[in-house]
Parts: C-alpha cells; structure tokens; sequence
C-alpha cells in the first residue's frame, strides 16, 4: 500500500551554467575580509522566502573564512535607519554603509522561485539564489553567482487517475512546509558559496590548504 | 513515513554539503536567526538567550569557536531585555575574536544597539 504511494524524489542541480571557472581577478585583487550580507531582494511572490534563506547564508561564507556581520541585528539597524525592506536596503549607498559598518564587501542577494508550484500530478519545490559581491569602497564587482535546488515529487507508478490525484495530494501536503522549502534554502546558499571554481574564494579564517 | 524518508534523503545531501572539518560550532544559531526572522515559531529574547548560552557553554567545553557574528547577535539580545552590562562583554568578545567587527561594536559601545522595531 505504501508502496505504491511512492514518491520519487528528484533534486535536480544547476550550479552556475557553464563548466568554465569564475574570473576571480577582482576578487584576489581587493581580497575582501568581512561581508555584509543585505536581507535578500525577493521575486518569488513569498514574503518569508527572504528571511528564510538569510538564515541559510551566514554558515557557507563563515565557514569559507569570511567575517561576516550578524545578519538578523544588520536588519534591524537599517529598519531603524529607515529602509523597512530589502528592497530599500539594497539602495543604500555603499560610501553610507561604509561609513557605518565599514564591511569590506558587500553581498546583495536575489531570492526567486520560493515555494511549491503544485500541478495535479506532481508538485515542485524550486528555490534559486542570485548573488553579487560587491567592494564597499569603490562599487568593484568581486564576484557573483547563481545556484538552483529544484526538487519534485511525483508518482513512479500510477494506478490510474485517482491514484495520481492521491498521489499528488501525499506529495502537496509534504512539500507545502514552509520548513521544507527553508532546507532546499540550505542546501542552495551552500552551493552557491562553496562549488569550487564557481562559489567564493577562501577567505582570512581558512584553514590554509596543503601547500 | 514518506515524510521522514524525504527528511532523511534531505539530511544525508546536506551533511555531504559540509564534509570537511568546521571552523565553527553552529549550535542553535542558525535555528535562532531563523525562528527570529521569520514566523516558524518565534520566541522570546529570553529564550533565544538561552537557547545560544547553550551553544557558549558546548562550544566552551570542546574547545571551539564560535561564528562570526554569534556573540554581536547574543549581545544585541542582551540589550533587548535590558542587560547592558552582558551585553557589553558580548560586544567586546565580539571585537576580540573579529576585528572585521570593531566598527560596529564600538557603535553599540557608545550608542547602544538597535530597538526592536515591527516588521
């Protein structure tokens, strides 16, 4: 019985787009050591899809060897500072933000495709983070990237239309938490920040490699 | 059932993600930040206090750090509730182990931290 119910999970990775590596000249040659990471701009329709993955993003660039400031208490200034969404804090002119935090790079982040699409025979789980990396001091782009989780549910044998239809309702109600769509957030903002040759370099904490 | 099969498939490509040795202790902080920032079961200042002493005391007792960040957020937490005297140890820790963070805490020193505001 439970068997026939079955769900097929597919995570389906597109990381950047092309095999050739990043040009990093930028980047080594400003070699930035903390990062602001700015609440992300969100065009997915779902207002918790940018709070969500900024939870998410904080562990990959630490753990690259990057300072990075607290993000939850980085939001909280600029609301006071009167830029109450992302949209307004991505605004913000570098040379303030500079003045204020004095962050070596600043990250802006772009949040698509948060959320279940839901058919009637499958459902879909797509979350996509854009980011940009940018020198505070003089608007130098340092490096950007692109990752994309996209998992689905459906049916691997279907006995008929009802068992589709059932099938789909088990596969709606599974993916439909919000809790769920945060983990592919994880596992998308870790792509993106550590695929070699694509993600970031190493930053001032990392644990230097094998010469 | 298939809950928990989609949750353990989950699990095991996220720890795949992060194989090799850490630099940090996470602990709770991430689960903190997320509750905080979003409405997946907020809870008091208090509380999240508590829940990243835990992570202090873990870290303490097996030697090791703490994420950039952690101890700004904790300090910021103690302000929240009215402890200005921990919160400035936190500020100051922060400083000590991040230098990248001296603006920002010696901010706070001076002028104190951020109100919580509605969102």
């Amino acid at each position: 019985m439970k068997n026939s119910f079955g769900v097929a999970l597919a995570l389906l990775l597109v990381v950047g787009c092309a095999s050739k590596p990043y040009d990093y000249t930028n980047f080594r040659k400003y070699s930035p050591r903390s990062i602001l990471v700015l609440p992300p701009l969100n065009s997915s329709g779902d207002v918790t899809g940018s709070y969500s993955c900024l939870a998410t993003v904080t562990r990959p660039i630490a753990e690259k060897g990057f300072y990075v400031f607290p993000v939850e208490v980085i939001d909280r200034m600029l609301k006071e500072n009167g830029l109450p969404t992302p949209g307004e804090m991505h605004q913000a002119s570098l040379k303030k933000i500079s003045e204020i935090l004095a962050p070596d790079a600043v990250l802006y982040l772009n949040v698509t495709g948060y959320g279940t699409r839901f058919s009637v025979i499958t459902s879909n789980t797509r979350v996509t983070i854009v980011g940009r990396l940018v020198h505070a001091k003089t608007g130098t782009l340092l490096w950007e990237g692109r990752a994309t989780a996209n998992e689905s549910s459906s049916a691997q044998q279907s006995d008929g239309v009802l068992g589709m239809i059932v099938n789909a309702a088990v596969a709606q109600a599974v993916n439909s938490a919000t809790d769920r769509a945060h983990d592919i957030c994880r596992y998308v903002s870790h792509q993106l920040f550590l695929t070699p040759d694509h993600g970031l370099l190493d930053g001032p904490y990392a644990i230097p490699k094998n010469p | 059932m298939i809950i928990r099969r989609l949750a353990g498939l989950g699990t095991l490509l996220l720890l795949s993600a992060c194989a090799s040795k850490p630099l940090y202790y996470w602990g709770n902080y991430e689960s903190v930040l997320y509750r905080s920032m979003t409405d997946a079961g907020r809870e008091s200042p208090s509380r999240q206090i508590e829940r990243l002493r835990e992570d202090v005391a873990v870290a303490a007792k097996r030697g090791l750090a703490l994420p950039p960040g952690f101890r700004a957020h904790l300090g910021y937490l103690y302000s929240e509730v009215g402890n200005g005297e921990l919160a400035r140890a936190e500020f100051l820790a922060e400083k000590q182990s991040f230098p990248e963070a001296s603006a920002l805490m010696d901010r706070f020193l001076a002028k104190g931290t951020p109100k919580r505001s509605d969102r």
